[in-house]
């Protein structure tokens, strides 16, 4: 029963953290323009796509207040806000196309890139901290910690391109962009088995290089805790019973030191689904990280404001699984 | 102190030697290169498009590859003093005379397409006067070797010649095999001898006349062939007259037929062949200086990431002082915007609060608009960190003995934290400074930063989106940047390190 009690508290405590980002995203979008006196309305109608004249502009303006409760008071909006973003209504875009539309469309791109990498950098960490431990102090713990302290300091569009021109570019060995690798050759959209096998083939470069990137943190926090650990009193102990050292890693180390790192991995999503909008601009991977960019770029609001959200509900999640998984790995944890 | 025991480890000296060697590039980037900024098109054309770095030539993939010569090299545009060694002057007749104007030398000149160098609108000039009819020749030789893949040439004058009098400019080039190709042809109204390029020069004011084979119809030597054939004259006339390696010689010819006197003044004279290696770092797209957008770019990311880091450490030590040392609401807020700061991703906030800010019509300059943004998501980790040393700072037996006399908090705060904040505050300066130039390079980079003029993420971002087979891999202007960032990053985080263990070690 108390586990239940603490999955239960787990997700509220993280719905609180998700209410806390609705509400972020009712002063940047809502509030603020309020303040700049602007028309929150005139921000989802851009007046030069549309080829009205001035009389239709104004009806349409109050055709959406009508609608969407623009024109009341500030806290009536407020909940029906709430309500829209929490059943992920984000209305229609510069191009007239729901939001909700392109953003399942441009998510699994995302998902594909995010996951896979957030899973690569973490069993990379776990290793290569621990194998670092283990020799430490010896010139391949110096060349392992500097490469995590490296790959923390690069700057990761840089990489990106420079993996991207290399590999993509003047090799070939991957394609130039997702969209490009599930078209044949004649410009047919692919369908079937085949753009499985293109597409995880096109997510290749992308996951690799948001491993790499993303792994140095932890595996420098794995090393510090492994070494930490490896000096404990158990440790000598079980050294003492003639433990071979591999199961001493295995059965006493890692278990320890891996904790603080699956803490970790949380904060580490925020990081990692910053550097994925470097990732896929570079790439020319179309996902929820260049739909920002794009947004951005031609002010397209209510798509942004959607992207934006459903990135932030992405963090959340990955926030709120990490909080599940951990009391599989650390049975101390207390269901209370 | 402080200061003393990080200075003696080698590791923040190598550090601070890089962050030494990054300032003096962007203290001293008015010297380094001329072109203050590459993106306007005053700096284009300083060398062909695509042009590689000079040395790389020592590599032998380019080893054939033509360097691009300023002739003469870029000081002696103008005659301000000597340039007539340089131009080694020849007359045909007594009745003329040159002299050195170092007065009176072309302004208001309005560029055209070619870089802004070429044309030095100071005072100076070469003043020619003459009573008789006289041929003036000015000639310099230069070793040339390898096929440039553009020629140009200009010239300016200054005439106020009365009509019954002709004066004609004429530039040659002459090869090693000693043919000559007609660059140039301009004077005061066409003869007989005139070819079709024929330019007319304006009376009264400063004319710069130019050819380049950029535009064949300029270049006199074009017209052997039919208009419709003016697109093989750059290829051709390249290809015919730098056939062989040698000395080469380029020759302007002043032609003066009067019965009366009058007086002409030139300066301006140059020679550029453009070639396919360049300068420090090569060429963009545009031709302009890949060497000038690194030094400025050095420039400009400095001065953010400063800016930004004083305005975040200077809040930042404000809050967390206040919330470390007061408490209360303050302190809870601080904690919980970094909560939530933690889990909303940085860039995409940053980039919703940019275009944001743009639609809702904020009159602000891009650079001020990405520093203060930066700033507004950044302070609250610092603010934390101070907060929480200043909460050890305040439970040490000192402080509490000091509130025992009764001392007043700012008292406390004054005499008793700040000072040992400092440190503290000087290794958040190493870590805020790099953070900051990566977030600003990244901005540029997608493209939502400065787009006005040369920053590092703007030239990587501007070099990738460039990446085609037949570019190739535009190493020298991709590789500068990111190596710099990367090198800056490591430098600083060294410093910073050296700083922290020196905190320890004191404290110990």
């Amino acid at each position: 029963m108390s586990a239940y009690r603490y999955i239960l508290l787990r997700i509220l405590e993280r719905m609180a953290v998700l209410f806390i980002v609705v509400v972020i995203n009712f002063v940047i979008f809502q509030v603020l323009p309020t303040l700049a006196k602007i028309n929150v309305a005139a921000l989802y109608l851009p007046k030069s796509t549309l080829g009205f004249n001035n009389y239709q502009y104004t009806q349409e303006l109050q055709n959406l207040n009508r609608i969407f409760g623009l024109d009341q008071p500030l806290w009536v909006r407020f909940v029906k806000y709430v309500v829209a973003m929490y059943t992920f209504n984000f209305g229609v875009d510069y191009t007239a196309t729901p939001v909700i539309q392109e953003i399942k469309q441009h998510f699994w791109p995302t998902f594909v890139v995010v996951v896979p990498s957030l899973i690569i950098s973490t069993i990379m960490a776990i290793n290569w901290g621990m194998y670092s431990a283990a020799r430490k102090g010896k010139a391949s713990d110096h060349i392992s910690s500097l490469t995590f302290q490296f790959t923390y300091n690069i700057p990761s569009f840089w990489v990106a391109v420079v993996i991207w021109v290399i590999f993509a570019g003047i090799l070939k060995w991957f394609p130039l962009s997702l969209s490009s690798a599930l078209l044949t050759k004649g410009g047919n959209a692919i369908h079937g088995f085949e753009y499985y096998t293109r597409f995880l083939w096109a997510s290749v470069l992308p996951i690799l290089t948001l491993s790499l990137l993303s792994f140095g943190a932890r595996a420098l926090l794995m090393r510090n805790n492994s070494v930490e650990i490896l000096d404990s009193d158990f440790v000598l102990h079980a050294k003492i019973r003639g433990l071979r050292d591999k199961l001493i890693i295995r059965r006493h180390v890692l278990r320890n030191a891996v904790l603080p790192v699956v803490t970790r991995v949380g904060i580490d999503v925020a990081f990692l689904l910053s550097g994925v909008v470097f990732i896929e601009y570079a790439f020319n991977f179309n996902g929820l990280g260049s739909m920002l960019v794009t947004a951005a770029e031609s002010y397209d609001i209510p798509l942004l404001e959607g992207d934006f959200f459903v990135i932030s509900f992405m963090a959340v999640m990955v926030f709120l699984a990490m909080d599940l998984i951990y009391p599989l790995i650390d049975p101390r944890v207390r269901y209370e | 102190m402080l200061l003393l025991s990080v200075l003696t480890k080698k590791a923040a000296l190598i550090g601070l030697g890089i962050i030494a060697f990054f300032s003096f590039l962007a203290i001293a980037a008015p010297v380094l290169t001329p072109f203050s900024n590459a993106y306007s098109p005053t700096a284009w054309y300083a060398s062909y498009p695509y042009s590689v770095p000079s040395w790389a030539t020592f590599m032998p993939w380019y080893s054939n590859y033509s360097h691009t010569v300023y002739i003469p090299s870029y000081q002696e545009a103008t005659f301000k003093q000597i340039s007539l060694n340089s131009w080694r002057p020849a007359l045909t007749s007594n009745s003329v005379l040159l002299s050195l104007n170092e007065s009176f030398g072309p302004s208001h000149i309005q560029t055209q397409q070619l870089a802004l160098t070429l044309i030095n609108t100071g005072p100076g000039s070469l003043q020619i006067s003459s009573s008789g009819n006289a041929n003036v020749t000015l000639s310099h030789s230069f070793y040339y070797k390898g096929i440039p893949q553009g020629i140009y040439v200009q010239l300016a004058v200054f005439e106020n010649v009365p009509p019954s009098s002709l004066v004609e400019f004429e530039a040659y080039l002459v090869n090693p095999l000693n043919q000559s190709f007609w660059l140039l042809d301009a004077g005061t109204s066409p003869t007989s001898n005139s070819s079709a390029a024929f330019q007319q020069l304006q009376s009264g004011t400063w004319t710069l006349v130019s050819a380049s084979t950029l535009s064949p119809s300029t270049i006199p030597w074009s017209y052997n062939f039919p208009f419709t054939k003016f697109f093989l004259v750059p290829k051709m006339l390249t290809h015919q007259a730098f056939s062989k390696a040698g000395v080469y010689k380029i020759v302007f010819i002043i032609h003066i037929t009067t019965k009366q006197q009058l007086k002409v003044y030139v300066s301006d004279l140059r020679l550029v062949l453009l070639g396919q290696a360049y300068g420090v770092l090569g060429t963009d797209v545009n031709g302009a200086s890949v060497w000038s957008q690194f030094v400025y770019g050095t420039r400009t990311s400095l001065l953010i990431g400063l800016v930004a880091s004083i305005l975040i450490i200077t809040i930042g030590l404000f809050v967390g002082l206040f919330a470390g040392y007061f408490g209360g609401v303050i302190d809870l807020s601080l904690i919980a915007i970094n909560d939530i700061l933690l889990v909303i991703p940085f860039l995409p906030l940053l980039i919703t609060l940019g275009a944001l800010v743009y639609v809702l019509h904020v009159n602000l300059s891009r650079t001020l608009l990405i520093i203060l943004l930066i700033t507004l998501l950044s302070w609250p980790g610092t603010a934390r960190v101070v907060r929480s040393q200043t909460l050890s700072l305040k439970n040490k037996s000192y402080v509490k003995a000091a509130q025992g006399f009764g001392a007043s908090s700012i008292h406390i705060i004054l005499h008793h934290i700040l000072p040992e904040l400092s440190g503290i505050i000087f290794a958040q300066l190493a870590i805020d400074v790099p953070a900051v130039i990566a977030v600003e390079s990244g901005l540029d980079f997608l493209g939502l930063g400065i787009t006005s003029y040369p920053t590092w993420g703007n030239m990587i971002g501007l070099a990738s989106s460039l990446f085609s087979a037949q570019n190739g891999f535009l190493w020298w202007w991709i590789l500068p940047p990111g190596v710099a960032l990367t090198v800056l990053g490591i430098a600083f985080y060294v410093f910073g390190e050296a700083v922290r263990q020196g905190l320890s070690i004191k404290r110990a």
